[in-house]
């Protein structure tokens, strides 16, 4: 038979056991409708038709999904997506490292601060402000080619229109993707360069390598998984990066700098197939959802 | 001090300090220059301010009145200009509207427009709360709006999004609402510009745009003209002499980019169309494919790419970069609505801006726009929302509209004299609309962007070469003709 204090620390365990879940129990809710419920809501309305157009939408099962594949643009979407993803991430990264290489080295530490901040500046400046200026430095007109000219790689009276060429919009989509995404790669990288151990490379030297043997063997296996987080972090941001490339191209000129984000942009409010730009975006949360695992695998290990 | 008003005197003089939430409650809000914060509001109470007798401040009830004048900061602090700045008034029906004329006019002259609007009947009971908005976001933002079901109650209209906007249930008929108003008052309103659908009209003008040729009076000179191209082959003649590209300086700016607008098509290839004395549509079918329309890109694209007259950027300018174009004087040309004379002025007060009618071919054709304003059909204050409208697009508000951004006002009973006797400008923009042959087709095709989207990438695929002008035209439409069906 139980006793009475039996009776009490049982209660007591029971409490303590589910106290916990008590506690988070708000978090979870916040979080839940916050995240949980706009995604199944996206997943919802990816299989119905005239979603929102009517008030009697029809249920079409993956009969988006299946329309989006067999679109004759989707292959040049995916394949603009990947090219913008890997140029932008590669640029980012030899950019990054460069000059985070650079600031680390053994330099005044008020100028190093000073430099730190000019390079970091690109990464504070909004979307809307970075669109805006480096259309106009990439216009025909623009700073860009009256330096090409002046280095006298371009003819002043045939100019290069960076954004208005099919064959050069995607490029110079990237170079400004480039500019403006440089400084959180350069700084993660500057403070993984900073946790190295100095004896590292003093006995590096001791021994007798030099400068890029020790760059390769000691810096680059160092900060390895940084590098790693970082470059999967920026991949899983360029695929669906949206407003850089609506505010500067929009897609065009021919679709050719058309990407995921500003396809699913176009289907849903351009078009009104929403139930079409839902499968589009769930086709994206699929892509990332694989990158963001990845990154946390290697987070893990 | 007013009744509708709260400062720190009143209260002083009034021993209000108990009453201040039930006041609150009332309706009642907080003078423009003297808030009052929860801070203030203890130091009148150490001043001797009381309380009524049916209303003891408890510590209780002090931070509930604290708190209630926090929150009604906050929110008058986040409060459109307009409402601010005019005098608060009990029990006024709010009437929210969504428009693109404030970044164009000024907030000023938005301020008299309305200051004119609340000395009517009708003004003196509604409120009046704007919700200004570039014309490029615009049409995202009302969709938006629309779908979180918040769109505003008046909403300004391009007549290209109208049967769109119709089609989705954002816009209300206003047929019966018109029928009221009598014929003797419709009447006046000017057509052109009417987006009609399945026999129901949506939206009523404000102001009507001609589409005009701005050009800049000094580069004419300049290079020996006395005057702009009157038709096509004045354009061909004069424009490989107006190009240089070793100085940067081009005959015409043109936009053909494949971003939201899409307007493109509609100012650049649609007036060359009905100068081929043809149009979009024809017995309910898209006629794009016709040999006007043909012949129409083809000699655009001559200038384009045969002649280079154009500047570079032709496939990426939108409306802005054109403007800017023409604004620094990089070209002779611009054409442009009415609606962009004071903006290409406000840029460059030094242009010698002048204005004619755009270059004819076999015939005169060409567009027309203006702005124009409809009612959602989800406002829970329709009566309001028309009687402002009705006063807005009436002889005075249409007259008072006009008077502040310089264009053609959309009702003929409107007395712009004044506008036409000191704009010179104006006048000829009012000469060229009586021209007559002004199209606004758009207003009758649904999914009105969507569809400038698929001409727009079809002209620019017909400049890559990638297809011929025969083929971009049939392409483009079939597919216009499969998005008239879908909505038959």
């Amino acid at each position: 038979m139980m006793t009475i204090r039996e009776s009490l620390q049982r209660q007591h365990r029971v409490l303590a056991r589910h106290l916990p879940y008590v506690f988070i129990a708000p978090a979870v809710g916040t979080l839940a409708f916050l995240m949980l419920y706009p995604i199944a809501r996206v997943i919802y309305i990816s299989l119905w038709d005239n979603y929102f157009m009517t008030a009697t939408p029809g249920f079409v099962g993956l009969a988006n999904f299946r329309w989006i594949l067999g679109q004759e643009v989707f292959p040049l979407i995916v394949r603009n997506t990947i090219v913008f993803t890997t140029a932008s991430v590669a640029l980012h990264l030899v950019f990054g490292l460069t000059l985070a290489v650079s600031l680390s080295a053994h330099l005044n530490p008020r100028l190093r601060g000073m430099f730190r901040g000019i390079l970091i500046l690109p990464w504070m400046f909004t979307a809307v402000v970075v669109a805006l200026n480096w259309r106009l430095i990439l216009n025909a007109f623009g700073i860009f080619n009256a330096l090409l000219a002046q280095m006298g790689l371009m003819r002043l009276d045939a100019p290069l229109n960076w954004l208005g060429e099919p064959d050069l919009a995607l490029p110079g989509l990237i170079l400004i993707n480039f500019w403006r995404g440089y400084p959180f790669v350069m700084l993660m990288l500057l403070a993984a360069l900073q946790s190295i151990p100095a004896q590292l490379y003093e006995a590096a030297a001791v021994d007798g390598a030099g400068k890029w043997h020790q760059f390769w063997h000691i810096t680059i296996p160092s900060i390895k998984p940084v590098i790693a987080s970082v470059s999967l972090l920026d991949a899983i941001w360029n695929v669906r990066l949206f407003d850089l490339v609506f505010l500067t191209t929009g897609g065009g000129p021919l679709n050719s700098t058309h990407v995921m984000a500003t396809y699913t942009y176009q289907l849903g409010f351009e078009r009104f197939e929403f139930g079409k730009a839902s499968a589009m975006a769930v086709l994206m949360l699929v892509l990332t959802s694989l990158l963001t695992v990845f990154y946390f695998r290697h987070r893990d290990t | 001090m007013k009744r509708n008003s709260i400062c720190a005197d009143d209260l002083r003089r009034n021993n209000y300090c108990g009453s201040l939430y039930t006041l609150m409650k009332e309706g009642v809000t907080m003078g423009k220059q003297e808030r009052i914060t929860c801070g203030s509001l203890y130091t009148l109470m150490k001043e001797g301010v009381t309380m009524g007798k049916q209303e003891r401040i408890t510590r209780r009830g002090f931070l509930v009145a604290g708190g209630a004048f926090l929150g009604a900061t906050a929110l008058s602090a986040s409060r459109p200009a307009s409402i601010l700045a005019a005098p608060a008034v009990l029990k006024k029906s709010k009437v929210q509207w969504i428009e693109y004329i404030t970044p164009e006019i000024s907030e000023a002259k938005m301020q008299d427009l309305l200051a004119a609007f609340y000395k009517t009947d009708a003004g003196k009971r509604i409120e009046i709360e704007r919700v200004p908005t570039p014309y490029g976001q615009m049409y995202d933002k009302i969709l938006t709006l629309h779908l979180a079901g918040q769109a505003p109650d008046i909403i300004l209209v391009d007549p290209a999004w109208g049967p769109g906007l119709a089609i989705q249930g954002v816009l209300d008929p206003l047929n019966s609402t018109l029928e009221k108003a009598g014929k003797e008052w419709t009447k006046n309103l000017i057509e052109s510009v009417t987006v009609r659908w399945k026999g129901a009209q949506y939206n009523v003008p404000l102001t009507i745009l001609p589409l005009c040729l701005l050009y800049n009076e000094r580069k004419l000179e300049e290079a020996g003209f006395s005057g702009p191209p009157k038709t096509w082959a004045d354009v061909e003649a004069m424009g490989p002499k107006l190009t240089d590209p070793t100085k940067n300086t081009y005959a015409f700016t043109a936009g053909m980019a494949a971003q939201s607008p899409y307007q493109g098509a509609e100012k650049e290839i649609f007036p060359l169309i009905y100068q081929g004395n043809d149009t979009i549509f024809k017995n309910g079918k898209c006629n794009l494919n016709s040999p006007a329309s043909v012949s129409a890109l083809k000699w655009w694209l001559k200038l384009v790419l045969d002649l280079k007259i154009m500047a570079p950027g032709v496939f990426t300018n939108r409306p802005q970069d054109k403007n800017e174009q023409f604004t620094s004087e990089l070209v002779a040309f611009n054409q442009q609505s009415l609606a962009h004379v004071k903006v290409s002025l406000a840029r460059n007060p030094k242009l010698k801006l002048g204005l004619a009618a755009i270059p004819e071919g076999k015939t005169y054709g060409s567009v027309v726009s203006g702005w124009t304003a409809g009612i959602s059909r989800t406002s829970k204050n329709k009566k309001a929302a028309w009687e402002f409208l009705q006063w807005l697009v009436g002889p005075e508000g249409s007259a008072k509209v006009s008077l502040a951004s310089g264009h053609l006002p959309g009702n003929t009973k409107a007395d712009v004299s004044e506008l036409l006797n000191t704009d010179w400008r104006v006048k000829a923009a009012a000469g060229i609309a009586s021209k007559g042959r002004l199209f606004a087709e758009m207003a009758s095709m649904p999914e009105g962007v969507n569809a400038y989207r698929i001409l727009v990438e079809q002209i620019q695929e017909a400049a890559n070469k990638k297809k011929s002008v025969e083929e971009a035209l049939e392409f483009a439409t079939a597919e216009w003709n499969k998005l008239l069906a879908k909505y038959a």
